[in-house]
């Protein structure tokens, strides 16, 4: 695996209950908008229990895909939530060649329905990217 | 995974007995050696790993996030814990090396508990004494 050049967690909030094909955007991400990103990994709450917001963390992230546009370009396409979650696969991370996603056009998407606590759910990614 | 200089570093959590407040930020004791060094990765222990620190306090498992700062910039910011622990296949992120400014890096409590006694976060800094270190 590669050296990480600079890493901040984000996450994606969740206020309502999705069903199967919902599509969740990211917030608006300053810190990391227009860096090339290099990997990521994502948590569910066997790994913590909140986000820095306080905010429940999912419960699982089985039913979850994550999709990365880069413009229109569909960078990276339906990954499989658990297959980011480091604890589920030996302490290996994704790593990507290097691109800069849109992240106003990337999205997360459910394949199955979630029900979603009072107080809402967030899904934190740890995003690793180039400064 | 090559250990070129390795430091413990500690964070006391909360005051004696105390409890801890979500957000609450503590900062790194020990950090004199490793100061003006280039970090190459931390690794925080669990008090699986070590029950208690050199000055003979409990190690804490609460639940944080650690943010560094090299100058003004946040370099790695939020990491939570699990992503610098050793507990996932032993495998841990090893980092681009980088000057960490440990008076503005922090660990951040995200979940409020009780503290009995005193307990510490113990995070193994590991860095190279020089910019001709291997990473």
């Amino acid at each position: 695996m590669q050296p990480i050049a600079r890493s901040r967690l984000v996450w994606i909030s969740l206020q309502a209950s999705a069903g199967r094909g919902t599509v969740v955007s990211f917030p608006q991400l300053d810190a990391i908008r227009g860096k090339a990103i290099t990997g990521i990994q994502a948590f569910s709450a066997e790994d913590m229990t909140v986000t820095p917001d306080g905010v429940a963390v999912i419960p699982d992230v089985l039913n979850m895909f994550l999709n990365l546009l880069d413009g229109s370009k569909e960078q990276q396409f339906r990954i499989p939530g658990n297959s980011l979650r480091t604890g589920a696969n030996a302490g290996v991370w994704k790593e990507f060649t290097p691109f800069v996603p849109d992240w106003q056009r990337s999205y997360v998407e459910f394949g199955s329905a979630v029900v979603v606590p009072a107080g809402g759910n967030s899904i934190p990614f740890l995003v690793f990217y180039l400064p | 995974m090559n250990w070129h200089r390795a430091h413990l570093i500690t964070a006391r959590i909360g005051g004696a007995g105390a409890a801890v407040g979500a957000g609450q930020v503590f900062r790194w004791n020990d950090t004199e050696p490793i100061r003006d060094k280039r970090i190459y990765g931390v690794v925080l222990l669990n008090s699986g790993d070590i029950r208690l620190t050199p000055g003979l306090f409990n190690v804490s498992d609460a639940e944080v996030s650690l943010t560094f700062f090299s100058g003004a910039e946040v370099v790695h910011g939020d990491v939570p814990r699990i992503a610098v622990t050793t507990q996932r296949g032993g495998r841990y992120p090893i980092w681009e090396p980088v000057v960490v400014d440990w008076d503005r890096s922090f660990a951040r409590v995200n979940v409020a508990k009780g503290v009995v006694g005193e307990e510490y976060l113990a995070l193994v800094v590991i860095y190279s004494e020089n910019e001709d270190g291997p990473c």
